[in-house]
């Protein structure tokens, strides 16, 4: 168990800042995102440990996280239950200009569904049928809610210059 | 640079960066690791604490409010953007105003962070007696919020007549007699400027005295009793909504390929508006012709309608559907779309008990750039409009 161990710590000392940060932009929320890592992580331990490792940990890692996610987005009162207690200082994410600052800002506002189906899109790089299959929703609910934020977005920068993407039109209900 | 890419860009600079407290995290993990094996023998004894702490926390907290409203004095002064008004208690004047920097952001004033052009503000008073006495009195009201806010410190206080929670502390430096903390959350009234409902906020009612500070504390606890909640402290209406197992068919359209049925129906644990099409979900994959998005109460109230869009294209011409749920004085719903007439439906299920009623278009050309959609009244009077898809033509890819 030692060799495991330490193989595991190895893994962790890698995937930790990512989780934790994948977990951030999720929530939106620094104590959030760690607590969200830090389960995943314990989950991953767990099935390590049974010697059922997965081929690919850190993938597995972040869609435990996820799926831990989606079941935090169920609950109605997250940030209700999140106020009592304490929670580490704002976090951004690095930004070099007031143009990514304020995109942040923009992103953090979303309401969760929306900027969970932006993050795993554009940060995970995840195709609408892999959100939709990790969010547990219909590939068109998916894809009008990413239109839904990106909207949203567009209206809270105030850019109307900014191009919309206007590739072909998917055929998908 | 597009919207994509910037996303990209900013999303994807996080995974090189270091995670702030990334030092003890192997030792947290190993504390959360051990917790694991003692959860079931300590769920048992956790439940039964739990009860007596309901007990000892939630029966004192139900009694009345022991503060003493403030005596009306001769004039009142507004602090909008900490969200208070106060009643100066009587032989009491503001010496000074203490100034921060916030943000006006779609009519609402929010911390500096990053958005618009900061302004200075006045986010904070200092109270002296006119006479003098008390000698060295002084109270100042400050506001504390940020993420790490702790509410331990209200634990053990009290609660104000509209249920904030204050408790007193003692003093911190010498000549302080005590600080008040009184619980005062932040409601944006535009939700989506504040990025939540609620934002952490603690009012700092903090009093010194060189003699006499038994007075002081008095006027601190009117002081207490005394704020008023205005601008973003006071809670907006929430919006009607309905149970999360309900299920309602509120009406059917179309016919052939392009029959629908819009409903409400949960999926999930939530409960959500969904158009299905019976001939996609009889000759299509497995999980094709529903489309469900969960109910979002607060836009529907806010902008009159709450829009979706369907791509048909297992049908001949393959149009875009809109649909979507509107406020229940909605008669009618027009969408207006560039380079086309604007054309009007309207709006059904009203006899179905819901706080809501439901639209959808006829078809509409993919690729269609919409402006907008606009609720009207049963007189066609504008009574709200959403700008839904903004930017993007409709079916484009995300």
């Amino acid at each position: 168990m030692a060799v495991d161990d330490a193989e595991f710590r190895e893994f962790f000392a890698g995937e930790y800042a990512r989780l934790c940060w994948l977990g951030f932009l999720l929530t939106g929320s620094g104590a959030e995102g760690e607590e969200l890592a830090q389960e995943a992580l314990v989950r991953m331990w767990w099935r390590w440990r049974l010697g059922r490792r997965p081929a690919d940990p850190a993938r597995y890692a972040r869609r435990v996280l996820v799926n831990r996610q989606r079941s935090v987005l169920r609950r109605a009162a997250v940030e209700a239950r999140s106020l009592g207690r304490a929670r580490p200082a704002e976090l951004v994410p690095p930004a070099d200009s007031e143009r990514a600052m304020v995109l942040w800002e923009a992103v953090k506002a979303l309401p969760p569904r929306q900027r969970a189906v932006l993050v795993l899109r554009y940060k995970e790089d995840l195709t609408e049928a892999e959100v939709a299959r990790l969010l547990g929703l219909p590939v068109g609910t998916v894809k009008s809610t990413g239109h839904r934020a990106l909207a949203r977005l567009r209206q809270r920068l105030g850019s109307p210059d900014l191009d919309p993407a206007a590739s072909a039109p998917e055929e998908r209900p | 640079m597009n919207l994509d890419a910037e996303l990209r860009e900013l999303l994807g600079r996080v995974d090189e960066a270091p995670w702030p407290g990334e030092a003890g995290a192997y030792d947290r993990f190993l504390r959360r690791r051990r917790r694991r094996g003692r959860v079931a023998v300590a769920t048992t004894a956790c439940l039964a604490l739990v009860a007596v702490l309901a007990g000892v926390v939630l029966v004192p907290r139900l009694r009345p409010s022991r503060v003493v409203p403030a005596v009306p004095g001769p004039g009142k002064v507004r602090v909008e953007s900490q969200g208070y008004e106060l009643q100066l208690p009587a032989g009491w004047k503001v010496e000074r105003e203490l100034m921060g920097t916030y943000t006006p952001v779609a009519g609402e004033m929010v911390p500096a962070t990053s958005i618009g052009v900061p302004r200075p503000a006045v986010v904070g008073l200092v109270l002296v007696p006119r006479s003098g006495r008390p000698k060295g009195a002084r109270i100042t009201i400050t506001t504390d919020r940020n993420e790490r806010l702790d509410y331990s410190v209200f634990q053990g206080g009290s609660r104000r007549a509209d249920g904030r929670e204050y408790r007193l502390h003692p003093g911190a430096s010498p000549g302080e007699v005590g600080r008040y903390a009184v619980m005062w959350l932040d409601f944006c009234s535009q939700r989506r400027s504040c990025g939540g409902p609620v934002w952490p906020r603690i009012l700092w009612v903090t009093g010194s005295a060189q003699a006499d500070g038994d007075r002081v504390l008095a006027v601190m606890k009117r002081i207490v009793g005394a704020l008023r909640p205005i601008t973003n402290s006071r809670r907006p209406p929430a919006p009607p909504t309905v149970p999360r197992s309900i299920e309602v068919l509120l009406g059917t359209g179309g016919s052939g390929r392009t029959a629908w049925e819009a409903r409400i129906e949960p999926l999930g644990g939530s409960s959500g508006f969904s158009m299905r099409f019976p001939w996609l979900q009889e000759h299509g994959k497995k999980g094709q012709g529903m489309h469900w998005e969960s109910l979002e109460p607060l836009d529907i109230q806010q902008q009159g309608t709450w829009t979706l869009m369907d791509c048909l294209f297992w049908s001949p011409g393959s149009g875009v559907l809109l649909s979507g749920l509107a406020r229940k004085e909605v008669a009618a719903v027009r969408f207006e779309l560039e380079g086309q007439a604007p054309a009007t439906v309207p709006t059904f299920g009203r006899d179905k008990g819901l706080p809501w009623v439901a639209y959808v278009s006829s078809m509409v050309p993919k690729s269609s750039l919409i402006h907008r959609v606009v609720a009207l009244d049963g007189a066609g009077r504008e009574i709200g409009e959403e700008h839904p898809f903004q930017g993007d033509r409709l079916c484009g890819p995300i």
